[in-house]
């Protein structure tokens, strides 16, 4: 029954009615704008969530999710100029929380998994092959990594972001975060050692 | 600078997290320093290889229309204001219609307006109607307070952006109702039925009020007497109290400004909405006990 729903969303007091009626025309507007966010945002948010939670559907499901929380609270946001900072910041928290759900259902961790899963697809030309290798390696290595290094690492080699905006996004100190990502290079470093050397 | 000191800070060069200062006396010692020349080079191999990384993932109009469709986004034009009074009025009770046993009241409910109103405009006559039990009108005219919780952040603000507040929403917002006498709690499917009507509500649509009632009295006995024992009812209480909290917003703007037409359809609407409810209610119970 949704009579809780209509409820909460169909207030009719008046002072209500009446600025429904107006953002009902400014709700195109936002309807359109908010479809240029998720353009442009879409595939880097995904991406993000991805190396979180290693898993691609779950991905996908938990980006739809960060942008219906972000629709819902667009309203709130003051200052369109950290709208990247607090998109990820709700892709941050829908992550979370979804790795916390994963161990409270003890499913396989996904930094128990150590097997390398090479995807045998062919032909491909060599170069590709060792692409897709490398990437297997590279999610692998990232699902190695605890959850903050994972963060702050993706959020900076992947997703370019400052100090400042990962502080912003993840609500962590300039000091643990560049010890986070400190640590979380080295750690990398050792799991894709030989394809490091081969790169030289 | 010396090597140990530029080697600690080079990821945080590669980073382009570096002031000038630092940067500057950085990229002098690389001028003539090999072995970190050497180590930075290996950074950005490192960056290289990262940038190989294909997760394959190409979200696009598939994920938009699952978006789309949790958010429940509406992309119909906006509807122009009712032409006429009357035309609204008979949209808002049409549902009472399609019910046969409150057609009656439906149809008395159109009738009164339609003559009444007309009367009442070439009157301009207000009527004092006499306030009954239940909810009692307050002279003052305060209006609902509406306060965000005292956490205006929500969960996903970050944690230091003092620019982003979570918006108040219908699941947050603490609504205090206005000052009235205390009376004691009453399933609100029963509250809306002792609704006083205040004076400055017109005649005519205070009758029609009146069967807006009478309904919400008679959905609320059908809820109450199925098998279940109202349990739809006990559990919706909360929403049903907050439609009824709507009614009385909505009534306080018709008293407050009669001769808005705009303030009549609302509070026919938000009367709408409880009998709407209630039929919900009472056809979901009939349904479950088949």
């Amino acid at each position: 029954m949704r009579l809780s729903v209509r409820a909460a969303a169909r207030s009719t007091a008046p002072a209500v009615i009446e600025k429904e009626r107006t953002e009902t025309a400014v709700a195109r507007v936002d309807h359109d704008a908010f479809r240029l966010i998720f353009d442009r945002y879409a595939r880097p948010v995904t991406s993000f969530i991805y190396d979180m939670v290693g898993q691609r559907e779950l991905a996908e499901e938990l980006a739809q999710e960060t942008f219906v929380r972000a629709y819902k609270g667009m309203a709130g946001l003051r200052d369109e100029s950290k709208l990247s900072t607090w998109l990820f910041g709700i892709a941050k928290n829908v992550a979370y929380e979804a790795l916390r759900s994963r161990r409270r259902r003890n499913y396989v961790a996904i930094d128990e998994v150590t097997e390398v899963q090479v995807r045998d697809e062919s032909p491909l030309p060599e170069g590709q092959l060792l692409n897709k290798e490398l990437s297997a390696v590279i999610e692998s290595a990232l699902a190695g990594l605890d959850d903050d290094k994972r963060t702050v690492f993706t959020l900076k080699i992947y997703q370019q972001k400052s100090y400042e905006e990962i502080a912003g996004i993840t609500g962590f100190s300039i000091a643990k975060l560049k010890t986070d990502l400190h640590r979380a290079r080295a750690e990398m470093r050792r799991r894709l050692g030989p394809y490091l050397e081969g790169v030289q | 600078m010396k090597c140990e000191a530029v080697l600690p800070l080079l990821e945080e060069f590669t980073d382009g997290e570096l002031g000038a200062a630092p940067r500057q006396a950085i990229e002098a010692h690389l001028a003539g320093c090999q072995a970190c020349v050497e180590a930075f080079e290996a950074l950005g191999r490192e960056h290289a290889l990262y940038a190989r990384y294909d997760r394959g993932l190409e979200p696009g109009e598939e994920m938009w229309a699952a978006i789309v469709a949790r958010i429940d986004l509406d992309d119909r034009p906006v509807e122009s204001a009712p032409s006429s009074l009357w035309a609204r009025f008979a949209g808002v009770v049409g549902d009472l219609f399609a019910v046969p046993r409150f057609v009656p009241i439906a149809a008395t409910a159109c009738a009164v307006v339609l003559v009444g109103v007309v009367v009442w405009k070439a009157q301009q006559a207000p009527d004092a109607v006499p306030d009954g039990p239940g909810i009692a009108t307050t002279s003052s005219p305060s209006s609902p307070d509406v306060r965000p919780p005292d956490n205006a952040k929500g969960p996903d603000a970050p944690a230091s952006g003092p620019d982003v507040v979570e918006p108040p929403s219908p699941t947050n917002m603490i609504v205090k109702a206005p000052r009235t006498k205390r009376r004691p709690s009453r399933p609100a499917t029963e509250a809306t039925a002792d609704v006083a009507v205040a004076s400055a509500i017109p005649a005519p649509v205070a009758e029609a009020e009146r069967h807006y009632i009478a309904a919400i009295k008679v959905l609320t006995k059908d809820v109450a007497a199925e098998p279940s024992g109202g349990a739809a009812a006990k559990v919706l209480d909360a929403p049903l109290k907050e439609l009824d909290k709507n009614i009385l917003a909505a009534r306080k703007a018709v008293e407050t400004n009669p001769e808005d037409p705009v303030a009549v359809i609302n509070m026919m609407a938000a009367y709408d909405e409880k009998v709407d409810a209630l039929q919900r209610m009472a056809r979901y119970q009939v349904n479950r006990d088949r």
